[in-house]
């Protein structure tokens, strides 16, 4: 159920914030065979459930989010929770505040029932987490939710919560997004704040909604986007309202279809199922534009340096590789390896991708493309056949969003349909600086278009 | 004493193949990274997207 279907359950009366909470609590304890949560907050979480009924009571409504259960992350800062990062390194860390994010989410109204599980320290794709047990997909438990989010997607696609909470350095909201067959949200880099976010990559992280649709990722974004002065990476300006109504149809708006890159070495499947969408996006009325794109295989080259580098900078102090998973420590130790030169070409290439990307935009309005070249690996895939090739797990489902986070535009994941083993498969929307409201609702229509009304 | 020493070896040997292994991944990486920075003029400025504006 969505975040609207929840609200009007609640302003009915048909159940209170409390019975609510209760449920989700209670349907947790018994379903949750996926290892979703690190911590699960049940008594803050009905305290504040009471609170809300008795604000409801006295005619005080937050809106949207009043009394609908989340849960975030295990990586953004809650106070007196620990706040693990899904690593030794912060077992037991408990912050003296919240993030900035989780602090407007619980302005407006918003439950969080836990801190959901994730790859360790948010540096990695299959969620197998070594510390807290592996995550495992709720579409078919024998494989990976994707990640690093896997937790916050597991939770969304077993219908625990409509939303939880993610961040993404290089794919870690689309990636499980695309594999759990939800909707996940990477704003425009600034967009949102970062303050109280256990950092990865500083000039790669994004923090963003995984949701159960489009419009709630809309509605998550009206409550967390927008300045915050303790973070000077956040854009300056106010954000504005992400939930726009739909237009009659996509009449004026240019939807390019990439002429290399994207299409280049996904299974059939998916690139028939992206296809078919981008078809539905025609008959909405959108104009098709089929584009080159900039050179995207370079552009993770770039990125792969800088995350390495900024990740091994941020962990320079630890040395103990008992501390770390294998392939945690290795990328690590990677990143160490890493010359000051190459870094800073690295972050220059930026520059020259920036430029061409602000010409690509001039032609077309939105780029649609897969999320990803596969659907969800089993978890012992360390390699996944695409057509005749063979490729790393990890390189693979990185390889289609990780270059959107170099350049910082705001990139939504949908479920565009099923594979023939019923493994979901997910597109991407990609959308101009800034420009999350007009690829919202975009998206939210193609979503209508595609799968019918959300929150039934 | 036996057990620790060669429980010891163990864990210096895997250091040590861990080092070669990601040496040789960052090789290739670095070697990956060689044509882009060959697009790298001088004007080419080092910018970060914190400057990104709609």
């Amino acid at each position: 159920m969505n975040i609207r279907a929840l609200g009007q359950r609640l302003r009915r009366r048909e159940i209170s914030c409390t019975e609510l909470i209760s449920q989700t609590l209670a349907d947790i304890k018994k379903r949750d065979t996926f290892n979703c949560l690190i911590t699960l907050t049940d008594e803050q979480a009905l305290a504040d459930a009471r609170e809300l009924d008795r604000e409801l009571a006295e005619g005080r409504d937050r809106g949207p989010f009043h009394g609908v259960p989340i849960a975030h992350k295990d990586l953004f800062y809650t106070r007196g929770i620990r706040t693990t990062g899904g690593s030794l390194v912060y077992k037991d860390f408990v912050p003296d505040h919240d993030a900035t994010v989780v602090e407007r989410l619980r302005a407006a109204g918003a439950i969080s029932i836990g801190k959901a599980n994730l790859h360790e320290i948010a540096y990695g794709i299959t969620s197998k987490n070594p510390h807290f047990g592996f995550v495992l997909n709720p579409r078919d438990p024998k494989r990976i939710p994707g990640g690093s989010s896997g937790g916050s997607a597991a939770l969304v696609a077993a219908d625990f919560v409509p939303m939880a909470l993610g961040s993404d350095t290089g794919g870690s909201i689309r990636i499980p997004a695309s594999y759990c067959g939800i909707t996940g949200l990477k704003p425009t880099y600034g967009r949102v704040s970062r303050y109280g976010v256990l950092p990865l990559a500083f000039s790669l992280d994004h923090v963003g909604p995984l949701a159960s649709c489009v419009e709630d990722c809309a509605l998550t974004m009206n409550a967390i986007a927008g300045p915050d002065p303790h973070d000077a990476s956040c854009a300056g300006f106010p954000a504005p309202d992400f939930n726009l109504a739909s237009p009659a149809n996509l009449k004026g708006v240019r939807v390019g279809i990439p002429e290399n890159f994207f299409f280049e070495s996904v299974r059939d499947e998916i690139a028939t199922a992206v296809h078919n969408a981008i078809l539905a996006l025609e008959r909405l009325g959108a104009l098709l534009v089929e584009t080159p794109i900039p050179d995207l295989a370079q552009a993770n080259i770039a990125a792969r340096v800088i995350q390495l580098a900024e990740t091994a900078a941020i962990y320079a102090r630890y040395r103990d590789r008992a501390m770390f998973g294998d392939d945690v420590w290795t990328l690590i130790e990677q990143g160490r390896m890493i010359a000051a030169e190459e870094y800073i070409n690295a972050q220059r290439f930026r520059t020259l991708l920036r430029r061409e990307f602000d010409a690509l935009w001039q032609k077309i309005d939105i780029l649609a493309a897969p999320s990803t070249p596969v659907t969800a690996p089993l978890l012992e895939e360390t390699r996944v056949q695409i057509g005749a090739k063979e490729e790393d797990t990890r390189l693979a489902s990185t390889r289609l969003t990780r270059p959107v986070n170099l350049v910082g535009e705001p990139a939504l994941s949908m479920p565009c349909g099923k594979d023939s083993l019923g493994l979901p498969m997910g597109m991407q929307l990609i959308g101009a600086p800034f420009g999350e409201p007009r690829l919202l609702q975009i998206a939210k229509m193609l979503e209508l278009a595609l799968h019918g009304p959300a929150g039934q | 004493m036996f057990e620790k020493d060669t429980e010891r070896a163990g864990s210096a040997q895997r250091d040590i193949t861990s080092e070669t292994n990601s040496r040789n991944a960052v090789d290739e990486l670095r070697g990956a990274l060689a044509p882009l920075v060959e697009r790298l003029t001088a004007e080419v400025e080092l910018a970060v997207v914190y400057t990104l504006r709609p």
